[in-house]
């Protein structure tokens, strides 16, 4: 099997200063400095196939961001294998990064008083790239991602949709293998968000890019990730297809019908299911996937109803779900 | 690096001293202020001494020492290393300078490489002729001027590494003010900004002289001047200290990096 990474029990600690609030505690501070150990990542281990378009999610803190660090080579880890693209990242950085294109979503790497354009030809300088791969790159680029409206314009003038297009450029202008995005799409608009996840669909598709994406965003994990790795509290608590998550932790689903009369609420608890009512006619009820049927039947026979709607609940409550450690769905 | 990437890096960052044209032109113009404060107050205390030259220098040679100090701070001295490399550290944006493949000692050296050409070259030449037109500064034969190129290029390395070695303090440190205040108190007082090394009592003169801080500032100045001859004790002397820095900075930021923590997106 061809993998772009292989990661076997990683750990990350971290020691971090710790203070009280206050004036005193700050002034005690410069003299008596206590320390916390913190545990950033904590055994971790998983493996993203060549081709992958693999989502890395978890809450804020969870580790997901240490976890990349130690992917591209930023952080060492204090224990545990790492292998990306087939080199050890700490130890030959920057072999690895000439591979591979980073995007932080709330970090640039764009020459902030320059127009855009100029960090985008820095990167081919930087990537020695020849002139005639960088047209073509860039042709291609403008072509998805609309670069030639802003790309002229000090990137301290520019929104952050037209930033995050401009960023995504500047990581793939020398042709990486896989691409490590980091929130890419934090503080864009919907229109924006629709071009990102487009375009990096695009990449998968045409070029065969692996693609390692963290968004706390779960439309553009569902939109573009069949298989998601979730971690918190610095461990991998699920590794699987999107599928296989629904059907682990969706054990309800939620079905909202329209009667053709005002029913009473006293009659809807009667059915033995929890409810919400919605109007007059219509209530949503929680039923366990298993009793749907009985449950259809049973009220078909009962009421005269006039629309029925199932729905599953969405990735995005599966999730916090999962990071509540309730482990069903809503 | 590549040659073309540093290249680059430094076409970029002298462009980015053009983007704020206020800022381009204060700074031109006030940094000869900061040589008219110690040339009018040198000129007051010639006018009081009873002798004509003090420290072996005349008046018009006095002024020309700081003209040529302040040239040596533009074209050599690196403190905005500190600054920077400091900031990144603290603010968690050392990832973004090591997802490229370049050396992150290497991009920082073309990035101050950058200020040099925006800065040093656009007063360099107005400055120098100052000091000789005004002042009477020598004009050096081309052994003298080969020599100071020499000492410059050696110095720009010096201090280049003393800074990183300073900017390494930020990670336990937790900022980057302590390692540029005492650059600033350092180079200051032993580099030859506040007065020439020379008017010190014998001891302190000792320590300024046996320090790094003296190559950077005080000889270029005084090689300049035609008051301190290019000898290969000079030259290793440096060269000893540029290894002595690297070293040091080399260890440091390699534990540095080893024990950095980047936390949050």
């Amino acid at each position: 099997m061809d993998y772009a990474i292989r990661a076997q029990h990683l750990c990350k600690t971290f020691r971090v200063h710790k203070r009280e609030a206050g004036l005193a505690a700050a002034i005690r501070s410069t003299l008596f400095r206590k320390y916390a150990t913190i545990k950033a990542v904590d055994d971790i281990s998983f493996d993203v196939k060549r081709g992958e378009v693999v989502g890395f999610i978890g809450p804020n803190g969870a580790g997901k961001s240490t976890a990349i660090k130690m992917l591209i080579g930023v952080l060492k880890s204090d224990s545990g294998k790492v292998e990306v693209l087939g080199f050890r990242p700490f130890e030959q950085r920057k072999q690895l990064v000439k591979r591979i294109g980073v995007v932080f979503g709330q970090k640039t790497q764009l020459w902030w008083d320059l127009p855009a354009i100029d960090t985008l030809r820095l990167m081919k300088d930087i990537y020695d790239v020849p002139q005639a791969d960088w047209n073509a790159r860039y042709e291609m680029l403008d072509g998805i991602l609309g670069l030639d409206e802003f790309i002229r314009s000090p990137v301290r003038k520019l929104s952050l949709g037209q930033r995050m297009r401009a960023e995504i450029a500047a990581a793939l202008l020398h042709g990486p293998e896989l691409i490590l995005l980091d929130e890419p799409t934090v503080g864009v608009d919907v229109v924006g968000k629709e071009r990102i996840r487009g375009f990096i669909a695009g990449i998968n598709k045409r070029l065969g890019t692996t693609v390692l994406l963290t968004s706390h965003d779960m439309f553009d994990v569902e939109k573009l990730c069949k298989r998601v790795v979730i971690i918190d509290f610095g461990r991998i608590v699920y590794d699987g297809s999107l599928e296989t998550l629904r059907e682990k932790y969706v054990h309800r689903k939620r079905i909202t019908l329209t009667f053709s009369m005002p029913v009473a609420e006293k009659t809807v608890s009667r059915l033995g299911y929890e409810w919400k009512k919605r109007t007059d006619t219509t209530y949503s009820f929680w039923v366990p996937k298993k009793e749907v049927p009985d449950f259809l039947e049973g009220v078909l026979a009962g009421f005269r109803i006039v629309d029925i709607k199932v729905e599953e609940p969405g990735i995005d409550a599966v999730i916090a779900d999962i990071f509540r450690h309730k482990g069903a769905g809503a | 690096m590549s040659f073309r990437g540093a290249l680059g890096i430094i076409r970029l960052q002298v462009a980015t001293r053009f983007a704020y044209p206020f800022e381009f032109w204060a700074r031109l113009v006030t940094t000869p202020m900061y040589v008219a404060v110690f040339a009018f107050l040198w000129l007051t205390v010639y006018q009081h001494s009873p002798s004509a030259t003090i420290g072996g220098l005349t008046a018009g040679q006095m002024v020309a020492y700081y003209i040529l100090v302040e040239i040596s701070v533009q074209l050599i001295t690196m403190q905005e290393v500190i600054w920077q490399m400091g900031k990144e550290v603290r603010k968690g944006r050392i990832d973004v300078e090591l997802i490229k493949p370049i050396s992150y000692w290497g991009g920082h050296l073309a990035h101050r490489l950058g200020d040099k050409v925006a800065f040093g070259a656009i007063m360099v030449v107005p400055f120098f002729a100052v000091a000789i037109l005004v002042f009477g500064a020598p004009v050096p034969d081309a052994l003298t001027l080969g020599a100071y190129a020499v000492v410059v290029l050696l110095g720009m390395l010096l201090s280049f590494f003393m800074c990183a070695a300073l900017a390494a303090l930020v990670v336990p440190l937790g900022h980057e003010f302590g390692g540029m205040t005492l650059l600033w108190i350092l180079e200051g007082l032993l580099g030859g900004i506040i007065m020439p090394l020379q008017l010190y009592p014998g001891w302190f003169q000792s320590i300024a002289m046996a320090s790094p801080f003296q190559y950077t500032i005080y000889t270029p100045a005084m090689i300049w001047l035609g008051r301190m001859p290019v000898t290969a004790q000079l030259l290793m002397g440096m060269l000893a200290w540029t290894a002595v820095s690297f070293v040091i900075a080399w260890t440091a930021w390699r534990l540095v990096l080893r024990k950095m923590t980047v936390q949050g997106g």
